[in-house]
């Protein structure tokens, strides 16, 4: 008989109250690992908005102090072709980059002849932007609606707009706008350019100003050669930060001091919605983790006032107190285990309902519905487990300890 | 000479022993300057009426609990000195207890019941379940090993007691009225079966108790009245 034998027939001993505290456990962990499926999906769902959708890739390369000063001085941060080829060979010819890419950004007036509103351009290569919609973001290549320029059927001209845009625009396929921009020298330009698509871009705050616009046609625009930026894509997204460091290291020595910056730095939305979020799940998990400790600790502590007698009997037999106490925390932690496993075909029976109705929602700071479905991370799932049980044996050492320490005698002349 | 043979003898020695309780704000006098002495291999009855200090006597022979004065030594060895857990582990190694109502752990079967007292010393699964096996057999419960105690009788549940309190060889065992809780009959043989055990492995026993016809069969009687030794 070792203590796991025990526990486990004194757990069976008062089996309603076990299953109490077995569902209990049980209960919290399925709220945990649901809301934390959900927020996962959230999660993604906007990394992917943010890499594919606001088609900030992996890294965004740029001269340093552009990400604070740029939208100042932005001609002060553009690169000339020569230095914009010298980039683009250093970063395609790493092994880590998926993907170099250069970019260009405006902001203007764009007009239908009759009404007008600002907007924001981003300049794309088309070819290297067909590739950035397919990458993969936590297993998903596709993002629902997304499209991109074809410079192979289309002129350089042709651009895209946020649907929101051409609703207020009353602007449909193949009508002309103009864009109306200063050069880098800080002479207005302007442009007629031909709507060929409009799409939801994602995102409210972008979806009324947003052109996709060829890269070549923005360089014209702009009257520049050049380019602001580089977003690269890499095979290995894991390892960003270290990759990061890797490709500047190696810019740095070709005579480029640069700085780098990650899509979560760069989006801000992403960050925020992520906070908040976390900040929620950090409080809920507090408050169930809570409601299972009082729970674990009711439980014991009924089952060491009825077993009082029977733990002076143990004590005056030979068991040591801290025997006593180990004990308890097996049966404690043995409820706990049970609690969290009885979880695990509610959680997949919950993902599966959920995956097969494919119900959808549309997550905060987007526009898009996405599939209502649960992104289970096996790590969450462990550090919830690990925290039910460290919970349920801190639970019963607390109403175990008093009892252990309390005199064998006192302990024996309990009536029951 | 005759000192040294006594010196050696001696297992237990009371010496001035007082317990006082304070209950709400009244001090209760259990025991008051008790004075004795437990020779090795001693049949010994504590006999008294209610609430002379009995219990109290045998919860300080069994250091479940401390005596206000005095200074109780087991083989010489002054136990007041010990810690918690040393005396735990003094109890388990040379204290055997039988309890009243047997006290016996629902969850586990008679041979789980005596293998317990071992295990807590660390001893072996196999080798604890095998010494309880041979000690129930000894106490005659050699059919019964896998019984829980809700399906065994009372006089069974006790020879279960007595063989946990046994199969730690201890060199005392100390029983608080092992008989009140059976009938005459089996009071008897388990009064028979302790004096057999005490004939045949020399251990000591002890046991407070109101029967006079047991009262009559042990070597020595402590009689206590009132926390004070009167024989």
């Amino acid at each position: 008989m070792n203590y796991f034998q025990f526990a486990i027939r004194n757990i069976m001993r008062y089996k309603k109250r076990s299953i109490v505290t077995i569902m209990t456990v049980s209960l919290g962990f399925t709220a945990l690992g649901v809301l934390g499926g959900f927020l996962n999906n959230i999660f993604s769902r906007l990394k992917g908005q943010a890499i594919v959708a606001e088609r900030l890739g992996h890294l965004t390369f740029a001269k340093s102090g552009f990400k604070e000063n740029g939208k100042l001085e932005p001609e002060k941060y553009l690169w000339n072709k020569k230095e914009l080829t010298d980039i683009l060979g250093v970063l395609r010819n790493d092994p880590s980059v998926d993907l170099a890419t250069p970019r260009l950004r405006m902001f203007g007036v764009t007009s239908n002849g009759k009404a007008s509103t600002i907007f924001i351009t981003e300049a794309i290569v088309s070819a290297d932007d067909q590739k950035l919609i397919k990458t993969n973001v936590d297993g998903r290549t596709e993002v629902d609606g997304l499209i991109t320029l074809n410079s192979k059927k289309g002129e350089s001209s042709d651009v895209i707009i946020g649907s929101e845009l051409a609703s207020m625009m009353k602007i449909g396929k193949g009508q002309n706008i103009t864009l109306l921009t200063s050069t880098k020298d800080g002479i207005a330009n302007a442009l007629d350019v031909k709507v060929v698509e409009s799409y939801n871009t994602g995102n409210p705050a972008t979806n009324d100003k947003f052109v996709l616009s060829d890269f070549s046609m923005a360089q014209d625009l702009y009257d520049t050669d050049g380019a602001e930026r580089v977003v690269v894509t890499l095979k290995e997204p894991d390892k960003i930060k270290e990759t990061k460091e890797v490709l500047l290291a190696k810019l740095k020595s070709a005579g480029y001091q640069l700085e780098a910056t990650t899509w979560e730095d760069q989006s801000a939305s992403y960050k925020k919605v992520t906070t908040l979020f976390g900040v929620i799940f950090r409080v809920l998990t507090i408050i169930i983790s809570v409601i299972v400790l009082l729970t674990v600790t009711n439980t014991m502590q009924m089952v060491v006032t009825e077993r009082t007698k029977e733990i002076g009997t143990m004590r005056a037999i030979g068991m040591l107190k801290n025997q006593v106490i180990k004990l308890f925390c097996t049966e404690g932690l043995i409820m706990g285990i049970l609690g969290c496993l009885a979880a695990a075909p509610v959680l997949l029976i919950i993902s599966t309902i959920l995956r097969v109705s494919k119900i959808t929602f549309t997550p905060p700071v987007a526009s898009v519905p996405v599939p209502l479905v649960m992104i289970t991370n096996p790590v969450n799932i462990v550090v919830i487990f690990l925290l039910f049980c460290v919970v349920a044996v801190v639970s019963s050492f607390l109403v175990s300890r008093k009892i252990a320490n309390q005199l064998v005698v006192d302990s024996l002349m309990q009536s029951n | 000479m005759v000192q040294e043979v006594i010196a050696k003898t001696k297992l237990i020695s009371f010496e001035d022993i007082t317990k006082t309780y304070q209950l709400d704000t009244q001090k209760v006098h259990a025991l008051r300057g008790v004075t004795f002495d437990i020779g090795k291999g001693d049949f010994i009855a504590i006999a008294g009426p209610s609430g002379s200090g009995k219990s109290t006597l045998l919860n300080l022979l069994t250091l479940i609990d401390t005596p206000t004065k005095g200074r109780i030594r087991y083989n010489n060895v002054d136990v007041d000195t010990l810690s918690d857990n040393e005396k735990t582990l003094f109890r388990n190694k040379q204290i055997g207890i039988v309890f009243q109502s047997y006290n016996l752990i629902p969850v586990l079967n008679a041979m789980e019941n005596v293998a317990f007292a071992l295990q807590v010393q660390s001893v072996s699964t196999a080798e604890s379940l095998d010494r309880a096996a041979q000690m129930l057999k000894e106490v005659g419960l050699g059919t019964h090993l896998r019984h829980r105690p809700s399906n065994l009788s009372g006089g069974q549940k006790q020879r279960v007691a007595i063989a946990r309190a046994l199969v730690t060889n201890p060199s005392i065992v100390i029983a608080d009225e092992p008989t009140a809780a059976l009938d005459t009959k089996t009071g008897m043989e388990i009064l028979d079966l302790m004096k057999e055990l005490n004939e045949h492995k020399r251990t000591t026993f002890v046991f407070s108790t109101h029967d006079v016809r047991i009262i009559n069969s042990v070597d020595h009687v402590i009689q206590i009245e009132d926390g004070r030794l009167i024989n």
